[in-house]
């Protein structure tokens, strides 16, 4: 019809703007949300705020220069290896005031130096976090992985720092934490007589923060 | 009547029989004006955003990560080979420039590059110990403007690993008076661990030693506490207890075996000793507290004693060995290698973990 088209939708046109609408709706949404748990600009400084807290963390942790409390240990263990070879095998949560073991919530309250450092910096902080260690499970190689603290499942913007840790059967002196095997199933991945076969596991000490 | 009208010449369209095509339509036009509606908006609206963290605030920020960089990982780092150790004195040195003159927080302030043509940016510093116990250095932040904070978890030694002309055997590096509670804290300079069994510590009149398979390890320090833990440690567990009747027994804490049950128990008052023995029974290492103090009652060991003895102990205070795991000239110590201020974080626990935070506006 010749004079018809007056009021129609012109389907090409409207459709073009209508997305071109919706991509400015949802840029406009995705900027104005600025909070500390989404990725935006502002976002930065709270991941590398949190990633300076775990790298700290686990220098400090793993420094092998022991002072202190540790009347017994053997020398040249960092706190974090000492406290890996001595490690129940068990997973612990925080419950708002220590750590205890999960699933046993008045017993196992963990008040060794590196959980006493962990709560001390990062809850007041409200910083939550998981501790995990991967570790080689058999001889080919497989890694397999273990909950040392677990406080759910980290949110979207969490932040994961890892440490290596070698355990050596006569540098770290495993025998006298005879019990490791039996707790962590951390077993020695080279068999033979030390020396040469001094290595007895590598662990990653992975641990995970992420804001509450 | 009505009939057809033959067509009658009229006026000529306005526009060409299905000549529509190239005619913005009202709903492309309407699309196009919320369009740009929209933008206008987002380009006005964005810059309103971000006003919280406006130009200065990114400056703030980005300069607090540099400054607190440079001061963990440099300026208070203890050996450069281990990031996040930071030793004590120099955190402690630090801290009181930072509380001093205006000329020496402006070094300060320029050291950590905080001063140049265009901007001149302040600093302040705080250390909180696991303990509860906040340590604030520099001016006092502003309320009003953007301030750019940093925080660091360090770990707070206050030995160096780079001593040379260190004693091959334990030392006892830090004595702490009070009428309440007394600490000595042993230092073992070797690079080997040494174990204390049989080894004694005495105060002149009582003998004490230490439980079997007391390791102290390279390096690394013992502390030992009679009365209230708490009163000595900043977020640390002392190693061992001497237990007295009245005062506090920590399960947790081994104690150290009395030799002679009977009181008065290891009291360290204003003028007396200590004095350390090895398993052999030979004198190790003598300190003196105030004059009078200068009997270990052994007679193991040929004592020459010069110079004068240590200041009198403040209670409360402690005193340490200035070089720690050097040897005076003398079996006992006298005052040329101890010191008996430390400031703000006396009484001082051998190793911490603390956060340090850095403001920068």
């Amino acid at each position: 019809m010749a004079r018809g088209d007056s009021g129609q939708l012109h389907t090409l046109e409207g459709f073009s703007a209508a997305v071109l609408m919706i991509l400015v709706l949802i840029f406009v949404v995705q900027a104005t949300s600025i909070t500390p748990l989404t990725a935006s600009a502002a976002n930065l400084h709270v991941e590398a705020q949190l990633q300076f807290y775990g790298r700290d963390i686990l220098a400090a942790l793993d420094d092998p220069f022991v002072e202190g409390p540790f009347n017994g240990t053997p020398g040249n263990l960092s706190i974090l290896k000492y406290e890996l070879l001595r490690w129940d095998g068990q997973e612990y949560v925080w419950n708002g005031s220590q750590y205890v073991r999960s699933g046993a919530s008045s017993v196992s309250v963990n008040v060794s130096p590196m959980f006493r450092l962990l709560s001390g910096v990062l809850h007041p902080n409200g910083i939550a976090h998981n501790l995990e260690l991967i570790y080689i499970s058999n001889s080919s190689g497989d890694p397999a992985q273990k909950k040392w603290i677990w406080n759910g499942n980290p949110s979207l913007n969490a932040i994961s720092v890892s440490r290596t840790l070698a355990l050596h059967n006569n540098v770290t002196d495993i025998s006298t934490f005879s019990a490791f095997y039996d707790n962590t199933s951390i077993g020695d991945i080279d068999t033979r007589t030390c020396p040469p076969g001094c290595l007895y596991n590598i662990v990653e000490a992975r641990l995970t923060l992420w804001r509450l | 009547m009505v009939r057809d009208l033959p067509d009658s010449p009229r006026a000529p369209h306005s526009c060409p029989p299905g000549g529509d095509t190239g005619q913005i339509s009202l709903d492309f036009l309407f699309g196009i004006v919320l369009f740009l509606f929209a933008f206008t908006y987002v380009i006005l609206f964005i810059p309103g955003l971000f006003s919280p963290f406006d130009t200065e605030s990114d400056v703030t920020t980005l300069q607090g990560d540099k400054t607190a960089i440079w001061l963990v990982e440099e300026k208070l780092a203890d050996d450069k080979s281990r990031p996040g150790v930071v030793n004590l004195s120099k955190l402690t040195a630090f801290m009181a420039e930072l509380n001093g003159t205006d000329t020496q927080k402006t070094l300060l302030r320029q050291e950590a590059g905080l001063i140049s043509d265009i901007r001149r940016l302040d600093l302040n510093v705080s250390v909180d110990w696991l303990n509860g116990t906040v340590n604030t250095s520099g001016n006092a932040t502003p309320s009003s403007t953007s301030v750019g904070q940093t925080r660091r978890v360090v770990k707070v030694v206050n030995v160096s690993l780079n001593e040379s002309g260190m004693s091959g055997h334990p030392l006892i590096h830090e004595v702490f008076t009070s009428t309440s509670a007394d600490a000595v804290v042993l230092f073992n300079p070797a690079k080997d661990p040494v174990d204390l069994a049989r080894w004694r510590l005495t105060d002149g009149e009582q003998n004490l030693t230490f439980p079997n398979a007391t390791l102290i390890g390279p390096r690394g320090f013992l502390t030992i506490v009679r009365g209230s833990a708490s009163s000595f440690v900043r977020g640390c567990t002392p190693d061992l207890e001497l237990v007295q009747a009245g005062s506090v027994n920590s399960d947790a804490i081994p104690n150290m075996v009395n030799a002679t049950t009977a009181a008065p128990w290891f009291d360290l008052d204003s003028a007396d000793e200590v004095c350390l023995y090895n398993h052999r029974g030979n004198l190790t290492d003598a300190v003196n507290i105030g004059a009078g103090g200068d009997d270990c009652g052994d007679g193991g060991a040929t004592r020459t004693l010069s110079g004068a003895n240590l200041p009198p102990f403040t209670s409360g205070l402690s005193q340490r060995r200035v070089n720690p795991g050097i040897e005076g000239a003398e079996t006992d110590e006298t005052d040329e290698n101890w010191a008996s201020s430390f400031g703000v974080f006396t009484p001082s626990c051998p190793a911490t973990e603390a956060v340090i935070s850095v403001r920068v506006w």
